[in-house]
């Protein structure tokens, strides 16, 4: 699986008027392949995310292009594009979110049953779950969770379908070093297992896990 | 198990307070709608019945009995009275221009001691001239033909079922019950109807316990009233005023004058009801928006998480409209219930309350203002949800899923 940018940028209109653009991520050309674990570092600001977003077909870029496997995924109506993320993509976003009514076993297998009527994987969810140090609550309601433990609640989702890409905003914001730890290790795993991972970070550490790793400056992507 | 059917019925428990808020106001919303709706429908109809069963276009009755018979408000509450006249002022009536037919009748109020079942009206009518009240019991199921000490009785007339057959005693005789009227919902479905013959043999029955006080009653030429029939291209008004001039000691009215408290009471009570309808409907509907809204703000990141996941905006939708549209039919559909509970089940206090008489229909006919009723509460959702949907569609995912945005 390859996902690929091609000379990708977005503007964004300044608040409050209605002629004026900032750029948050300059003409960019990327790729991801699978098995490879991509990090990428940057200020505040810098345009990780925005980048990250057009990657994973939630925010279409200004110009160019983002292709899955050669598919332009920008082309595709609404319907096709969240079956394709739903199917290929496991997404960590940068907020800590979850379903308030679910608990938490059921927010982790949630991608499973949006287009699956098949039990959910509930198994893997708990092996998941035990892996991220949330082993002992499954059947707790999101409300109940401190930040971190709804961060690494995020990582598990995205992981649940065993994606062919993971891509991942800031997953270990707010986290302790054994607990950042095994998030990285789990998405380097994710790699070698050939999914493709991008991990956007301010997190030094994750630079060990990479294979690349790319800054970001002013919306500019280099190595 | 978890599916995207199940996850809407999982929010509502997961949202109990704003799904109860939902279901409350289209509770309210819907209570109103169905039970103003009905009670307005069963008052129109219970008029439209009294009108018909009335049969006369005039009644004429003594103006002696002004203290005990006020024909504008005899419909709507009237205690049982006597009262005679001589029945020479028939042949009058009949020779009157305008009059096509004439029927007399004879009153007799039952008492209460305990030689009667109960305190009701007693009326009589003459089966050769009569058209007010024979047709209704030809309508009706009833035991044959009706002869001596046999009665009809009005819907709200209960009696004691004797081994023999159904009896109702006044004055220590028994009259056979050959049949019941429907409900009209004025006080004729408080009366017994009966012919000359048995009314008489009551108030001898009534006189010889000593309690009848009208010492000047002749039973060969005396008559409570003259219900008149007008002929086709005069105007009842012209006719009653014909009748005036050429009666003294009577008091002449019209169906309309009889039927206007009926109606004026009508009036006000549907109008009310309307006005209530309207602004509750318009505060369901902008309380559903509200809460909508309101809800859209609170759960925009679990909106984004879903299509971050890969749902759909035709899922989120889907599952939105779901979530709005089984919480306000839900609500819709207890309001509706329990107006019509409490409508079946207490209308007599609330007509009585409100001053208007109503027939509640069957609960087979209430099946259209219960669906109207469900209609506007999924409309309101609907409504609801569109609106709420369409900030949705304005916000961007991605911003949504961004760390303090």
């Amino acid at each position: 699986m390859k996902l690929t940018a091609l000379s990708i940028k977005k503007d964004f209109p300044r608040a409050g008027r209605t002629s004026n653009f900032f750029t948050a991520v300059r003409e960019t050309d990327f790729e991801l392949c699978s098995g490879q674990m991509i990090v990428i570092t940057g200020r505040s600001g810098s345009g990780k995310s925005t980048l990250l977003n057009m990657l994973a077909g939630l925010l279409k870029p200004s110009a160019g292009k983002v292709l899955l496997d050669g598919t332009d995924v920008y082309s595709l109506g609404d319907r096709a594009l969240s079956m394709l993320r739903n199917r290929f993509i496991g997404l960590i976003p940068q907020s800590n979110t979850a379903l308030n009514s679910l608990t938490v076993l059921e927010n982790v297998v949630l991608p499973t049953v949006l287009y699956s009527p098949a039990e959910p994987p509930c198994e893997r969810a708990q092996a998941l779950l035990a892996q991220l140090g949330l082993g002992l609550m499954p059947g707790e309601k999101p409300g109940a969770l401190s930040g971190g433990e709804l961060r690494r609640l995020c990582v598990a989702r995205a992981l649940i379908s065993q994606p062919g890409l993971v891509l991942a905003d800031e997953p270990t914001a707010g986290l302790d070093d054994e607990n950042t730890l095994s998030v990285l290790s789990l998405l380097r795993k994710s790699a070698d297992d050939g999914a493709g991972v991008l991990v956007v970070t301010h997190e030094k550490e994750a630079e060990r896990f990479a294979d690349s790793v790319f800054t970001m400056n002013a919306g500019l992507l280099s190595r | 198990m978890l599916s995207i059917k199940t996850l809407p019925l999982r929010n509502l428990r997961g949202y109990a307070a704003r799904s109860a808020a939902v279901a409350l106001f289209a509770f309210l919303t819907a209570a109103v709608l169905f039970g103003g709706t009905l009670l307005t429908s069963s008052a129109r109809n219970s008029l439209h019945t009294v009108q018909a069963r009335l049969g006369a276009d005039i009644m004429v009755t003594p103006e002696s009995a002004k203290n005990d018979f006020d024909a504008q408000t005899a419909l709507i509450k009237a205690e049982p009275a006597s009262f005679y006249m001589d029945a020479a002022a028939l042949e009058q009536i009949r020779a009157i221009d305008g009059v096509e037919r004439a029927s007399p009748q004879l009153f007799l109020a039952s008492a209460k001691a305990g030689c009667c079942s109960a305190r009701l009206q007693m009326i009589a009518f003459d089966p050769e001239t009569d058209f007010t009240i024979r047709p209704w019991i030809e309508d009706t199921d009833t035991l044959g033909e009706m002869g001596l000490m046999d009665v009809v009785i009005g819907s709200n007339v209960s009696w004691t079922s004797a081994s023999q057959g159904d009896v109702i005693r006044f004055y220590d005789s028994d009259c056979r019950v050959i049949g019941q009227f429907a409900a009209t919902g004025s006080t004729l479905d408080s009366a017994v109807y009966m012919n000359f013959d048995t009314c008489k043999a009551l108030i001898q029955a009534c006189r010889e316990k000593g309690l009848f006080k009208y010492g000047d009653f002749d039973g060969e030429r005396s008559i409570s009233s003259v219900m008149v029939r007008v002929k086709k291209g005069y105007a009842a008004e012209e006719v009653a005023k014909a009748i005036r001039a050429r009666l003294d000691g009577v008091s002449v009215v019209t169906a309309s004058d009889m039927l206007l408290g009926l109606s004026e009471n009508l009036s006000r009570v549907s109008g009310a009801a309307r006005t209530l309808m309207l602004v509750l409907c318009l505060l369901g509907f902008f309380m559903a928006v509200t809460v909508f809204a309101l809800m859209i703000n609170e759960r925009q990141r679990e909106f984004a998480t879903l299509r971050a996941m890969g749902a759909s905006k035709s899922m989120v939708a889907r599952v939105v409209l779901t979530e709005a549209m089984a919480a306000n039919l839900a609500g819709a559909l207890a309001g509706a219930v329990t107006a019509g509970v409490v409508l079946y089940a207490f209308g007599a206090f609330i007509g009585e309350k409100l001053n208007v008489r109503f027939v509640l229909p069957d609960l087979s006919q209430a099946w259209l203002p219960l669906m109207l009723s469900l209609l506007a509460a999924g409309l309101s959702a609907s409504l609801g949800t569109l609106i709420a949907l369409k900030r949705i569609g304005r916000t961007d995912a991605a911003c949504a899923l961004k760390e303090g945005e």
